[in-house]
């Protein structure tokens, strides 16, 4: 019993190191593991209950996942009106599933997708919305002030929603969401809850780096410096509310969610 | 008030048959469930009644002496809030704006008077020119929702942004019950009810305006008469509810305690279920059976219900006659 729990701890780690940046990666990591140890079957002497209990609880964590953006996207149906314009930061794959489910009840909104550089998500999900039907506009990413007049809302998804109720997501999401808030436009975030984790980041240096190295087409001289970092932290006073498969979430409410699933 | 222990003693025609055969595990479930839900209805109905001797009882916490206090309307809560920090001998004075176009707030100014409070009675446009005098705006509320933001009678947005400019504390008064577990997706029009433009406009003198006869088909003078407003939490400093006080960004625990995150998910059950291959008919025939037989167990229990809905009815009715206008928002509640 004591080596099952073993094996997994080990398996986990092995998960862990692939990517040591991924916030995702080590929280979902942290809460699988929490989820489906905590059953009472591993007090039971008879070890293949206990295994199957195992097997199945892993497998209701990996259905809940799963079935997590669907109900994200439910829950965000009732924000999206008709006519309103809608910016979007980066690649997520539930603001995607929003987006798509908002489409299909053939609501009429567009959509102001950011380049998203160096990694040039923007473009991705600009190809997928074109697919939809959706009318979506290209900015490169300094146009965001420029342009947040005619936004009605900001949805953005997360890598990771920290203890106070910000979140750590691609860079350039902190900006967004300060000239967003300053224009008194709603910053929406989608995010599962295995996303949550036990970090509480002061000020955007205070968390693990994740460098990405930006191509500018041009050399560069040795001298000047870059600034290669891939994500940036949102703070909670900016962030209007989160929709995850707990629920519609203000910030303030994060820390309670987190502690529930924590313990 | 009606008496919730008494159950008339009705059965259908279909129950009869059937009690007959019903084993008696399932008719001591039913009469568990039966006793739990009359329990937690005594409850609500005792919260609801005792509400205001709870809030008021934290009025001599807020309010001190030579303040001056400003509302706008008329709310029960207010009046008996600010009635028991009069008892406790705090000499203060109450600005009351008038809350057009139902002018509740002369009848709160009256209640007042009666009671020895130093009133002044201003209208809703005086208030920007008034907030830099005044210590602290206490208000009730309709509706609270679990962002922190509230559903409050027209023209409290506008103060709570005058107060905010001035730097005064905007406090509003909700009993538990208001609390809603919805997020305000759009508040300007959920919750809120707009009314006949007959409280703003004589129809005889503007008889032309408001013709649907002319020209186009539809008349050129519209009139809008919203009921409520929505106050965005970050406006808000303080909420009393008979717990005690609370930040805005707290509401949604004490809305935790009311309602279950399954209560609010259970319309995207239908959802998953649709994708996952289910058809309709299998969820309906479902629902049918689980339908049916909570209402053979309890029957009783919705025609004690109806009973007791029509008896509020009759009450706020009663009301109505007297008072020659519909209820207000806080009295509607018993």
């Amino acid at each position: 019993m004591m080596e099952l729990e073993i094996e997994l701890k080990k398996a986990s780690d092995s998960l862990k190191l692939w990517d040591a940046t991924s916030i995702s990666l080590t929280a979902g990591c942290d809460l699988f593991m929490r989820y489906v140890t905590r059953t009472s079957a591993l007090e039971y002497e008879d070890f293949n209950s206990a295994k199957s209990r195992l097997i199945e609880r892993a497998e209701k964590f990996g259905e809940i996942s799963c079935k997590a953006r669907r109900i994200i996207a439910m829950l965000s149906q009732d924000f999206i009106f008709d006519g309103c314009t809608i910016m979007v930061h980066g690649f997520s794959r539930v603001v995607l599933e929003v987006l798509k489910t908002a489409a299909q009840s053939k609501k009429l909104f567009r959509v102001f997708c950011t380049e998203g550089r160096p990694d040039r998500t923007g473009l991705r999900l600009s190809n997928e919305l074109a697919k939809l039907d959706v009318p979506v506009k290209l900015l490169i990413d300094s146009a965001v002030a420029y342009t947040m007049d005619d936004v009605d809302m900001v949805f953005v998804g997360a890598d990771g929603v920290v203890e106070s109720g910000g979140i750590i997501n691609m860079m350039g999401t902190y900006q967004m969401a300060l000239v967003a808030h300053s224009m008194n436009k709603p910053v929406y975030v989608a995010a599962e809850s295995y996303k949550f984790a036990r970090l509480y980041p002061l000020d955007q240096k205070d968390m693990a780096p994740a460098l990405r190295p930006i191509d500018f087409g041009v050399p560069i001289p040795s001298k000047v410096e870059v600034e290669t970092s891939a994500r940036d932290y949102t703070p909670p006073q900016y962030l209007t509310l989160l929709f995850t498969d707990l629920g519609v979430l203000t910030p303030s409410v994060v820390s309670d969610e987190l502690i529930q699933l924590y313990l | 008030m009606p008496e919730s222990a008494t159950i008339p003693h009705t059965t259908s025609s279909g129950g009869d048959s059937e009690g007959k055969s019903k084993s008696a595990d399932k008719s001591s479930r039913t009469r568990r469930l039966k006793h739990d839900i009359i329990e937690a209805v005594n409850e609500l109905i005792q919260d609801i009644t005792t509400c205001h001797e709870q809030i008021a009882e934290q009025a001599i916490e807020h309010i001190h002496q030579n303040e001056v206090i400003l509302t706008l309307g008329s709310s029960k809560t207010v009046l008996e809030f600010l009635y028991a920090a009069k008892e406790k001998r705090r000499s203060f004075r109450v600005f009351v704006a008038e809350g057009a176009p139902r002018y509740q707030g002369h009848l709160l100014a009256k209640e007042l008077v009666a009671r020895g409070l130093q009133t002044t009675l201003i209208t809703d446009s005086a208030v920007f020119a008034i907030i830099s005098r005044v210590n602290m705006v206490i208000v009730g509320a309709h509706a609270v929702m679990a962002n922190g933001g509230v559903i409050a009678p027209v023209g409290l947005n506008m103060v709570a942004l005058a107060a905010q400019k001035h730097a005064v504390p905007f406090v509003v008064l909700a009993g538990s019950h208001k609390l809603c577990p919805l997020y305000p997706h759009n508040p300007e029009v959920l919750l809120n009810e707009l009314r006949s433009p007959s409280e703003l406009l004589d129809f005889g003198e503007f008889s032309d305006c408001l013709d649907f006869g002319s020209g186009t088909g539809s008349p050129l003078l519209h009139v809008v008469n919203p009921a409520f407003d929505y106050v965005p939490p970050k406006l808000v400093s303080l909420f009393i509810t008979d717990t005690g006080g609370h930040n805005p960004s707290y509401m949604y625990r004490l809305i935790a305690d009311y309602y279950s995150a399954d209560d609010l998910v259970i319309s995207f059950v239908y959802y998953i279920l649709g994708s996952l291959g289910v058809t309709m008919e299998e969820v309906v025939d479902w629902q049918m059976e689980i339908l049916a037989q909570c209402m053979e167990e309890c029957q009783p229990l919705f025609y004690a219900g109806r009973e007791a809905g029509l008896l509020i009815g009759k009450n706020e009715k009663e009301r109505e006659a007297k008072n020659g206008h519909f209820c207000d928002c806080d009295e509607a509640v018993v």
